[in-house]
């Protein structure tokens, strides 16, 4: 069997990631990876990232230490997202990862929440999550093999500098045997049937390949000039088009990623170990530039300066992203807006995902079809909870928050709701970015209750009902109590160079 | 020697063992102790207790609490039922009924009480009737009961409960708490009182047969016979009838013949009104009535005749006296019960009557040498709990459009005392109702008792127009969804009792 040539076009993070995972996975003698560096920015967030738990399996799979990356990445713990005046003014709602109450008597626990909601109660819904919890405290720790099995986490993701993430996914890929080529594409040779042949840079030199990564962020090089491409925008199901990225000082507190509504969309902080990006993203037609440098320099509680432009946004995806014989990642293949979203995630999904598919006999049109229709299931769902996230913010009712509810939703995030409004169930599909729990936990953190309760309930016991929400309250808290400062354990637990 | 103990009360006397005397008796064993103090009962079988007295009011949750007694204890023992209000019928006039409930009307809005938005949106036609706003008066409806739950801003966490026992056995029941605790009792009918020349102090009891119980402090707990401080002492009385003339009941049990409801029934007859306390095991009856409007005998055909099951004992006839002593403590003595006076039990006022005693005696518990200091303080403090539950009272018999009988064409247009008249004309003209200090009946239950009764407010709090009138009745309705709600999920009352306290 003859090794194959797997060529990456990018410089960014999408394109370091790519390689890390893609000579992860495969040795050298099987697949040799080639990366040629455009040397230019490439259109991808590059600041911060807000991760999901998958991140962490990510690191894992890659023999990753968790505590040197978190040094070299100037990285904090990350136990969810707080909704800052999101739904209802002066409300604050940590979404956390980990779970909220835990089943009784084989029945889903919101079910109850559900019921003492009917019956007017009024505790927040994070009181039974242990995660919210704790960032509410400014508190982080690895629970004990004795409380994991009384089914107690804390599940947790990282908020990491996407820079320093690129330096070190770089690494790993060079030690793995990367083949690093720098200089900008010229032009494409593709064969008879459109496959790509190689890259031809406009230094004259020729990178042949048998398969090839677009890496190139949202400009998409090389799969635009592959016939039958096609972008997709999300206009109407994404209506915002400008963002604003500052950088300012360290957060008071690194445990969640801060979502608040403004007029002319939402903002958004991600705080990292010695800096915090503050991000501003709305619709122009909704607030104007200047307007909207006001509020994000306020946000960020940064001077003004020249270097910072609004940046433009095209919400939207290739039609395909696997092409021929190249696949788009990341920012290439899809443009989501920064809300509850993982640049990250959105890669290294792109890249396992091929990594499962491809067969070392090379390409074919059934891995490139699965490839597609998975991803762009993935990709709805994605948007549906984008939407939702949108759906939800009712704290504000002026400027883009006006046009939130006439945003055409999916037959399935519309069946989601309806389900959930008239039942308190959720409709699970596949490819699923979220699981069930995560769902229910934003709806009913940002007060969206259903109507009805279970039926499964009628006739319980409500004393004890009463009783056992109570403990699971008080067990959260004093749980969270007793875990470690935030500051400290991360002092201890990150291992800098 | 420590003066301390020498100035110390060694023995307290207790005369009479019915609610009175062994609530007392179990308190003092309890917060005092009987080895700091010797605590004595003297009671009489022969004479027995009242024997009514079945209907509480929530406070007695708080004399549980102090004596630590296992409410589903207790609850088991003297065959209890829990108690969600009162429902009043035929009072306002015939056929009309309401319930006075343990616990509010929905929940104030901006620091206003609900009931202002009720009469706004009342006088738009937008509200439902006040008790669609009460939790405790929808369960009771409903038969149904919880104990509050700990539920962050649910009515749920937001109403009271009583009791509803077997007299007899609660005295029972209390007499074992204190016996256990070191309280001695003698049995034996008291023939005198004797005082001391100097002081006028009570010195000693006698009893038929020769005994003599000596003692530092007395308590009177002889019921309405009042034997020490009326019979030795001759304090004084006054009388009140001319506000509240029922001055007998006649009473008789009778077999439960459906599952037990959480609320007694009061319902108004044409010269008085007759109770309904249903128990675990059987039903409490009685009629309460003013013998000058009604003959004894015909009080009782009244009573026999409203029954819902056949009558288990012969009825009893009580005679009483509306009235309060004119001094509580007087001496070395203090009157807690209905020696200290009678409030007609429309309000299960007495037993809450004889747990204030007994707290506002233990706070000023006196020594030998400052024996009548706490007196004052006492005696004031009682004067005004009397006669505030007075008006109370009065206000049912006032505030009617009956005119079916000489007894409700008189308190129709009897005078009524001023404190009574003012807080009618506030609410009639401001929508407003004053509570005075701590007045044991607060703004729900007067709210309840005018409203039931066809007392309406013209006017509501200016405040109130702030709020939009739709937002006011989305509101509204949202609570009533809320109190539907939480009734749905609330145990009967027969289930309830079932899973927490059935006697054995
Ligand atoms: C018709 C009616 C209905 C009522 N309903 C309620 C109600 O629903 N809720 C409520 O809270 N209250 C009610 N009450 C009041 C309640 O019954 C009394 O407050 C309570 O029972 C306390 O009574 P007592 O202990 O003071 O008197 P009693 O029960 O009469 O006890 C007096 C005690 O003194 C003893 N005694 C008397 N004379 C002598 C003597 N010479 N020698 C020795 N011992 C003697 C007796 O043997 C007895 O033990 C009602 C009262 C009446 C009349």
């Amino acid at each position: 069997m003859t090794s194959h040539r797997l060529v990456i076009y990018g410089g960014g993070v999408s394109a370091w990631v790519t390689a890390a995972a893609l000579t992860n996975a495969y040795t050298v003698d099987v697949l040799k990876v080639v990366l040629v560096n455009p040397g230019v920015n490439t259109k991808e967030p590059s600041i911060a990232d807000s991760g999901f738990t998958s991140l962490r399996r990510f690191h894992a799979s890659m023999r990753i230490s968790e505590r040197e990356l978190m040094g070299q990445t100037s990285a904090t713990f990350k136990l969810g997202a707080l909704y800052k005046n999101w739904s209802k003014p002066g409300q604050n709602f940590i979404h956390g990862f980990s779970n909220y109450g835990s089943m009784l008597d084989g029945i889903d626990f919101h079910q109850y929440a559900v019921l003492l909601h009917q019956c007017g109660d009024t505790t927040a819904f994070d009181a039974y999550s242990l995660a919210a919890q704790a960032a509410a405290a400014k508190k982080f720790g690895f629970l004990n093999k004795d409380l994991v099995e009384q089914g107690f986490n804390l599940d947790y993701s990282l908020h990491v500098d996407l820079s320093q993430y690129s330096q070190l996914m770089q690494t790993c890929a060079v030690r793995k045997h990367l083949e690093v080529i720098c200089g900008q594409l010229d032009h494409l040779n593709l064969d008879a049937d459109g496959n790509i042949k190689a890259l031809v840079l406009t230094s004259g030199e020729v990178v042949g390949g048998d398969f090839f990564f677009d890496c190139s962020g949202s400009d998409s090089v090389l799969v635009r000039q592959l016939p039958g491409d096609k972008f997709l925008k999300w206009d109407k199901e994404l209506p915002v088009n400008k963002q604003i990225d500052l950088v300012g000082g360290a957060a008071k507190s690194g445990l969640c990623t801060d979502l608040s509504v403004c007029r002319g969309g939402w903002l958004k902080s991600i705080p990292l170990k010695d800096k915090t990006l503050y991000s501003l993203t709305y619709n122009s037609e909704y607030e104007s530039d200047d307007a909207a440098m006001t509020a994000a320099i306020n946000f960020a509680g940064v001077e003004l300066s020249d270097a910072v432009q609004p940046l433009t946004i095209v919400p939207g995806r290739r039609e395909r992203f696997w092409v021929k014989n190249c696949l788009a990642i990341g920012a290439a293949a899809g443009n989501f807006t920064e809300l509850t979203f993982s640049y990250l995630h959105h890669v290294q999904s792109g890249v396992l995902r091929f990594i499962d598919l491809y067969s070392a006999a090379g390409v074919n049109d059934f891995s490139a079809q699965q490839y597609n229709q998975l991803t762009s299931d993935e990709y709805a769902r994605v948007l549906d909870y984008q939407q939702l996230n949108l759906l939800l913010g009712a704290a504000e009712s002026s400027g883009f928050w006006s046009c939130t509810s006439k945003i055409p939703r999916t037959a399935e995030l519309q069946r989601k709701l309806s389900l959930f409004k008239e039942r308190g169930k959720l409709a699970f599909e596949e490819y699923e970015t979220w699981m069930p729990g995560s769902w229910v936990s934003l709806l009913l953190g940002n007060n969206y209750w259903p109507e009805k309760h279970d039926v499964l309930l009628n006739g319980c016991n409500l004393e004890l009902v009463v009783k056992r929400l109570g403990q699971m309250r008080m067990v959260n808290s004093n749980l969270a109590a007793q875990l470690s400062d935030e500051d400290e354990i991360l002092g201890k637990y990150a291992i800098l160079k | 020697m420590d003066i301390m103990s020498d100035n110390k009360i060694k023995k307290i006397v207790i005369a009479g063992g019915g609610t009175a005397g062994w609530m007392t008796a179990a308190a003092l064993s309890k917060v005092l102790g009987c080895t700091n103090y010797d605590v004595h009962l003297v009671e009489s079988e022969e004479i027995g207790t009242i024997g009514v007295g079945e209907a509480t009011i929530p406070h007695i949750q708080k004399f549980n609490q102090i004596l630590e007694i296992d409410e589903n204890e207790f609850m088991k023992k003297t065959q209890a039922t829990f108690k969600l209000g009162i429902e009043f019928i035929n009072w306002k006039k015939i056929g009309q009924s309401y319930i006075h409930p343990f616990g509010s009307y929905g929940e104030d809005i901006n620091a206003f009480p609900f009931h202002q938005y009720w009469l706004k949106l009342k006088s738009s036609g937008l509200a439902s009737s006040l008790e669609s706003y009460s939790i405790a008066t929808m369960a009771a409806r409903h038969k149904k009961f919880t104990r509050p739950l700990n539920i962050n801003g649910s009515p749920l966490s937001d109403f009271g409960y009583a009791f509803q026992f077997d007299a007899g056995r609660y005295a029972q029941f209390l007499r074992g708490y204190a016996e256990a605790r070191g309280v001695v009792r003698t049995e034996g009918k008291i023939s005198s009182v004797e005082l001391c020349e100097n002081s006028g102090y009570i010195k000693s009891l006698s009893l038929v047969g020769g005994a003599v119980i000596e003692g530092d402090f007395f308590i009177d707990c002889t019921g309405i016979r009042a034997l020490l401080i009326e019979g030795a002492l001759k304090t004084g009385f006054e009388d009140w009838s001319h506000w509240l003339p029922c001055n007998s009941a006649v009473a008789a049990p009778c077999e439960k013949i459906e599952e037990p409801i959480p609320y007694t029934r009061a319902t108004a007859h044409t010269a008085g009104w007759q109770w309904r306390i249903p128990l675990q095991h059987r039903t409490g009856n009685g009629h309460v009535y003013a013998s000058q409007y009604m003959s004894d005998d015909e009080a009782t055909g009244v009573l026999l005749k409203n029954l819902d099951g056949a009558v288990i004992a012969d009825p009893r006839v009580i005679r009483f006296k509306t009235g309060r002593r004119v001094k509580f403590w007087n001496k070395n003595c203090v009157a807690i019960g209905l020696s200290s006076g009678f409030l007609e039990p429309l309000e299960s006022t007495s037993i809450h009557l004889i747990q204030t005693a007994i707290s506002k005696l233990i706070n000023l518990f006196p020594s030998r040498r400052f024996m009548e200091d706490g007196a004052e303080l006492y005696n004031k403090n009682t004067v005004f709990e009397y006669e505030r539950i007075r008006d109370f009272l009065i206000l049912h018999y006032k505030a009617t459009e009956r005119t079916d009988s000489d007894f409700w064409n008189y308190c129709r247009s009897m005078e009524i005392p001023e404190y009574l008249r003012e807080k009618i004309k506030l609410y009639v003209s401001t929508g407003r109702i004053y509570r005075e200090n701590e007045e044991l009946f607060s703004t729900p239950s007067w709210l309840a008792v005018f409203e039931g009764q066809g007392i309406q407010a013209e006017e509501y709090h200016p405040a109130v127009d702030s709020m939009p009138l739709a937002e006011l009745a989305e509101r509204f309705k949202a609570y009533e969804q809320v109190i539907n709600k939480c009734i749905d999920f609330m145990p009967t009352h027969t289930r309830y009792i079932a899973d927490n306290c059935k006697a054995e």
